[in-house]
């Protein structure tokens, strides 16, 4: 998205790796966010594991978990690892559409594919997918995430204050920025489908 | 029920002198374990009735005592009482002795009782003696499992400008092993014992990406001996003498500013051979980097530090043609290997990483892995990375020539 940049990877369903975390009726999904050293524009050596990173790992955790549909895989584990090659803005969408894109490419099973898109509002405007100038400016920032074809809200964070209409009319940005972003999605699979068809000679 | 009536219940399975102990534990929460016999009977113990510290103590204890001769022996006990870290010391005694190990009648005995365990044992190796054998022959005949002679590279490719937030960075690939090298410039203030030269670091993170091994803290271990490889091999000495990075050149102001260099390798995928690639990497974005020109405010007093004007269009390019490239040797029986695969890796007995300059001298030296290496046969190992270095390094200018004329395009 812009000069955010992240790689997804995705790897299981495979065995449970702690068996005290094995759930019997449902898959485990885990979730790891990375940022890499060079991702920001001030060079800053974070340490593993700073509330920042937890909280988006968690983020990106719950909204994954609502999608797929983790009965079907009783006794496994998904594992998910996001890791930010470059930030600017809207790193919390970004990993969850990339996030979207891998376990549709593992062929994991999901009732839909989640879009995230974040809009603010600045100077009386609603704003689509602020970057991180426009982000430092102050102004609220609202993360949205939807299952596009179920019309359901997965996600939802807010912060600083909002009027009532104001706020409405930056979830109506927000959600027509996600459905935007469903189509791409969709498109893209589509052309990848077709090139494993392709490779097959199906 | 019997035991109503007479209000005894008999323990059949166990001595006298071990319940004695199991019940004074249960007291006293003491214990004294005068032999492995006993620990092993108390663990069994505390598996059956749940005593879960009990367990744990005398795990502990017999983790110290697994040795080759009674490891195969000691696995059978840890999955039949469920101590998982008993397992993995006896399983990981067993893969180092895994040659020794299967000669003895204890082993072919396991593998008719438990072929489970053999197969568990077998998932740690990684790799099957069939699959091992085979690629050793294949290095011995000089051809090797992907069709590549014992001293050729995988092919190259190089991207540049990847990261634009950086000063320069790179993309490089070689098979499978995918590294992204990025270089970022600070304004800093030299170290006091060197006034005049800049600071260079260098770092390296293993992403979750490459494999669920790096997750959380895993791949520390990895990173830290990448980055301290690297900073030896392309760092110079504690002077800075010798650097494949002229320190000179990153100085602004005497004992006033400098730059400072930020190197950052991040591994994407990891198929062997990562300290080449990233070597490599580090030299396409060196090449890649442009420093911007600073002016120095021309009043200021001797305490103060000067006001400094970066330049947004003119900037300094890198000579990075003394910048050294790292080859690996893999050991692997009796002969050596460069560009090794994981698989390949898996069963290296020792590696040398010798990083050379285009006029080829040797800048820096790290020995890798386990196994001793005959002196003499260290000597042959570094003539022989100086003259695949030849090639590797006309390889790699051209790759990087190819990568920036492509960026200038874009």
């Amino acid at each position: 998205m812009g000069n955010t940049k992240v790689i997804a990877a995705v790897y299981g369903p495979r065995k449970v790796q702690n068996w005290g975390q094995q759930i019997n009726d449902q898959a485990l999904v885990r979730c790891e966010y990375r940022m890499a050293n060079f991702s920001t524009g001030d060079r800053v050596r974070r340490p593993k594991g700073d509330r920042r990173t937890t909280e988006i790992s968690l983020v990106i955790r719950q909204t994954m978990e609502a999608c797929i549909m983790t009965q079907q895989m009783p006794r496994t584990q998904i594992d998910i690892y996001v890791q930010v090659l470059q930030a600017d803005g809207g790193t919390r969408s970004a990993c969850i559409n990339a996030a979207t894109l891998a376990l549709a490419a593992a062929g994991i099973p999901m009732r839909d594919l989640v879009t995230s898109c974040s809009a603010g509002y600045l100077n009386g405007t609603p704003l689509l997918d602020l970057n991180y100038v426009e982000d430092s400016a102050g102004g609220p920032d609202v993360t949205l995430g939807i299952l596009p074809t179920l019309d359901r809200v997965t996600l939802l964070q807010a912060d600083s204050k909002l009027t009532m209409d104001a706020f409405e009319s930056v979830m109506h940005l927000a959600t027509e920025g996600c459905m935007a972003v469903a189509d791409y999605i969709r498109r893209l699979l589509r052309e990848h489908t077709k090139q494993l068809e392709l490779r097959r000679g199906v | 029920m019997e035991e109503s009536q007479t209000s005894t219940i008999k323990i059949s399975e166990v001595s006298y002198h071990d319940l004695c102990a199991f019940v004074n534990y249960l007291y006293t929460a003491e214990v004294n374990l005068v032999d492995d016999q006993r620990a092993e009977d108390l663990l069994a113990m505390g598996e059956k009735y749940q005593v879960k510290h009990l367990k744990a103590y005398c795990e502990n204890f017999l983790r110290s005592k697994v040795s080759a001769s009674n490891a195969l022996k000691y696995l059978t006990f840890a999955t039949k009482y469920k101590a998982e870290d008993l397992t993995e010391a006896s399983l990981n005694v067993i893969i180092e002795n895994m040659n020794k190990l299967k000669l003895q009648d204890e082993y072919k005995e396991l593998v008719k009782k438990d072929p489970h365990l053999v197969i568990r044992i077998y998932d740690m190796v990684g790799l099957s003696a069939g699959e091992k054998h085979f690629i050793k022959g294949g290095i011995d005949q000089d051809l090797r499992s992907d069709g590549r002679k014992r001293l050729t590279y995988r092919p190259i490719s190089i991207e540049t400008g990847v990261i634009p937030q950086a000063n320069g960075s790179a993309r490089l690939r070689m098979g499978d092993t995918d590294v992204i090298a990025t270089v970022k410039a600070e304004i800093g203030k030299p170290s006091h014992l060197h006034p005049n030269r800049g600071k260079v670091a260098i770092f390296v993170d293993c992403s979750a990406i490459a494999s669920p091994v790096f997750e959380g803290r895993g791949g520390e271990e990895l990173s830290t001996e990448l980055s301290v490889a690297l900073q030896r091999c392309l760092l110079g000495g504690k002077s800075g003498a010798g650097a494949g990075i002229d320190l000179l050149s990153l100085n602004v102001m005497e004992g006033k500013i400098c730059w400072d260099l930020y190197i950052e390798g991040l591994v994407i995928n990891a198929d062997g051979n990562l300290l080449d690639a990233l070597g490599a990497a580090i030299k396409a974005a060196l090449s890649n980097t442009g420093i911007p020109k600073v002016n120095v405010a021309a009043e200021f007093s001797a305490e103060e530090q000067p006001e400094v004007d970066i330049s947004d269009e003119d900037f300094l390019r890198f000579d990075t043609s003394s910048v050294p490239v790292v080859i690996t040797l893999t050991k692997v029986g009796k002969h050596y290997i460069v560009d090794a695969t994981s698989e390949e890796e898996s069963h290296m007995s020792s590696a040398i990483s010798v990083s050379i300059n285009s006029r080829g001298q040797i800048c820096g030296l790290t020995k890798r892995g386990g196994a001793g290496v005959d002196p003499s046969v260290v000597l042959d190992m570094i003539s022989v990375a100086k003259h695949v270095s030849e090639h590797f390094i006309m390889k790699l200018d051209s790759e990087i020539s190819a990568a920036e004329a492509d960026e200038a395009v874009s």
